[in-house]
């Protein structure tokens, strides 16, 4: 068995799962998650990058899936795909399967792509913006402008305080205490 | 308050799992446009491209689309239902309190009430283990004849031991036992006890607090319950590693660790929710194992959802019975006979042949488990692949981050499980028998990363040199037991063994 082949079956058997949730956190549809995770996997397993590990190749592969979501041309060559594929024709993807669930499912998908992926990247993986403008090949103030929109739109939908400067500021606040 | 970063953590994992429940894999035809195109950036079958393109594009199809119906794995609560605030400081609620004490006088047998009905058998042994480990076990089975009511949970039995009519000493329960509960169709559990250690009133574990050796009357108590809390927490554990979720701390552990999921016992790797497992869990898993619970840092105390279906009933019932006779003898000089470690010198094991070489009396370091330890395989001359789990937390590891350090060309004795009969112990005991010696490097003499977040992580482990006690075919689970050191190194500090084992084993 070849090395990437080994790591690629360790990847695809105990980390898929998590890859795969990690992409459906950006593009809020699993089938375009699936998509995506899957460019993603044959841009880094085809490179001629040496992996050392399986662990090595999922984090390339997560840095992988954020990049190509971000990447105006490719995320619709992406939805085209994931549409013929799921046989959704012509459709909007808003009528596709996957309606948000909730609120905050929905003030997600209402964010557009980069603005989530900078989110996502913020606030799940706990990068600083600076960082984020590394990961994605775009300027840091363009991140911060991002974090700032994101900020006044959930604060909108969510009515949750935040501040794209600063830490994990964004609080999630219930209906209750909305009402309060 | 949640924060949006813990709520979005959250809601990822609770997906992550709904997508391991599903057995999602990547859509079909990827492992192919990956050989593809690496073979085209070899320049060695570009003409495929264009087949592989349609490979992308059309594969996968059917998993996708049933993956979209997929729904979250049994052992998630329902919706509906209440919640419930428990302790973990506080006493636990899965282990009943059967209302004797020491000094009362001695049970009267209760073995029919509320629709509830219990048969005991006590084991009748002349096996001189017994007497020489005051060993009493038996097996308590309940009958349901509430046809309606279920779930019911049945508990351990508490053993009460009675002395001239009074009580003198009670094993207690060890609560839920997560395989009992009845379910339509289920009217009958059969639940298991056994208990060698005698605490007196009042007394702990230590010896000094044992019941006197003489003639003792025991009783044995099965609770059968239901109340909120039995019922939030036995849905708890079939969704947990450490069974109900009381706590160790462990703050190095984060909520979507492997250990939160996983753990593996006797060389084989048991996943959350197929199966009960008693040990500890840490707060620091909840959110991963079950999104509905909650951990209230401030009142130490878990906040966890209950199904209102669930709970038809709050109630607890004791069924008692006996009295059994038994004898407690005198404590025996150590304890349960095992095999003796290192019962054949390890630096002359060619010598011998099919002895018993025992095994290190410390096995401590990483948990080193491989699917290829065969005869077969070694005999192929084929590195083997392993899987190193080191022991992180409290007391152990302390860090999130471990590197492997093995010594090269380390010697190694290879062994196969036998068993021989043991007078003293009554029964059989397993043995290594010595069948050969080898060299063994692990990756290439570098060292092996392990983080706890990841899991045990792959190494490759050359067997080279070996020598053989025969060339006839030889049977059997194979153990490499290698002679070299090994070094747990991380933030926390350094350990080193200078033994460690590969054990035959499995990984999901």
């Amino acid at each position: 068995v070849a090395r990437w082949q080994g790591f690629y079956d360790e990847l695809a058997t105990t980390r898929y799962s998590a890859v795969l949730a990690y992409a459906m956190a950006l593009t809020g549809q699993r089938a375009t998650a699936e998509d995506l995770v899957q460019e993603a996997l044959v841009k880094v397993f085809s490179s001629p990058r040496r992996l050392a590990s399986a662990a090595h190749a999922e984090s390339y592969v997560r840095r992988a899936i954020a990049t190509l979501y971000v990447d105006d041309a490719r995320r619709a060559a992406l939805f085209d795909r994931t549409a013929r594929r799921m046989g959704w024709g012509e459709e909007p993807l808003a009528d596709a399967p996957g309606e948000p669930a909730d609120e905050l499912e929905g003030a997600l998908a209402r964010l557009s792509p980069q603005v989530r992926t900078c989110v996502v990247l913020r606030f799940y993986e706990d990068l600083t913006a600076p960082q984020i403008a590394e990961r994605l090949g775009i300027a840091t103030g363009t991140v911060k402008r991002y974090l700032h929109e994101a900020s006044t739109d959930l604060r909108r939908d969510l009515g949750v305080d935040a501040d794209p400067d600063g830490g994990d500021s964004i609080a999630v606040v219930s209906h209750s205490e909305r009402r309060r | 308050m949640v924060s949006f970063g813990e709520e979005l953590a959250s809601r990822i994992g609770a997906t992550q799992r709904t997508l391991e429940a599903d057995g999602a894999r990547p859509l079909e035809g990827t492992a192919q446009a990956i050989r593809r195109k690496r073979a085209i950036r070899q320049g060695t079958t570009a003409g495929v491209a264009a087949i592989a393109a349609v490979a992308i594009a059309g594969g996968g199809t059917v998993a996708a689309r049933r993956a979209l119906d997929a729904q979250p794995a049994a052992y998630y609560l329902p919706p509906g239902g209440g919640e419930v605030l428990i302790s973990v400081d506080g006493p636990n609620p899965t282990i009943p309190d059967i209302g004797i004490e020491c000094g009362d006088p001695a049970p009267e047998p209760v073995l029919a009430d509320d629709g509830y009905r219990v048969e005991v058998s006590v084991a009748e042994s002349d096996d001189p283990f017994y007497a020489e480990y005051s060993y009493f076990e038996g097996t308590a089975k309940v009958f349901n004849e509430n046809l309606e009511e279920f779930p019911a949970f049945v508990m351990q039995p508490d053993l009460v031991v009675v002395k001239d009519g009074a009580v003198v000493g009670v094993v207690p329960s060890t609560g839920l036992d997560n395989r009992l509960f009845f379910t339509p169709g289920r009217d009958m559990l059969p639940e298991l006890f056994g208990a060698s250690h005698w605490p007196a009133c009042g007394g702990t574990a230590a010896d000094d607090d044992r019941l006197p050796p003489g003639d003792y009357e025991v009783y044995v108590v099965t609770t059968v319950a239901n109340s909120p809390e039995i019922a939030a927490l036995s849905r708890m554990s079939l969704s947990t590693i450490g069974g109900t979720p009381w706590f160790d701390e462990d703050p190095w552990l984060e909520p979507n660790d492997w250990e939160c999921r996983h753990m593996i016992a006797d060389g084989v790797e048991h996943t959350a929710g197929e199966g009960a497992w008693y040990g500890s869990s840490s707060a620091a898993c909840l959110p991963a194992q079950n999104p509905r619970a909650q951990w209230m840092p401030e009142s130490r105390s878990l906040k966890l959802a209950y199904s209102d279906g669930i709970v038809r009933r709050v109630f607890e019932t004791h069924l008692v019975a006996g009295p059994f006779a038994h004898t407690i003898s005198e404590p025996s000089d150590g304890p349960f006979p095992v095999y003796e470690p290192w019962t054949v010198p390890p630096d002359a094991p060619l010598e011998q042949c099919g002895a018993d070489l025992g095994g290190p009396a410390d096995p401590s370091g990483v948990e080193f488990v491989s699917s290829d330890v065969t005869v077969a395989r070694l005999r192929s001359g084929e590195d083997l692949e392993g899987w190193m789990a080191v022991p992180f937390g409290p007391g152990e590891v302390e860090s999130r981050v471990a590197r492997v350090i093995t010594a090269a060309d380390a010697p190694a004795i290879i062994t196969i499980q036998g068993d021989v009969y043991s007078e003293v112990y009554g029964g059989w005991l397993p043995t290594s028998d010595i069948v050969g010696t080898a060299s063994v490097t692990i990756n290439g003499g570098d060292d092996v990363t392990v983080s706890r977040a990841l899991g045990p992580a792959r190494a490759l482990v050359a067997v080279e040199n070996i020598r053989w006690c025969t060339e006839a075919p030889i049977e059997g689970v194979v153990t490499l037991t290698v002679l070299g050191s090994q070094t747990i190194s991380s933030e926390a500090g350094t350990s080193s063994a200078d033994v460690y084992v590969i054990r035959a084993g499995h990984l999901e």
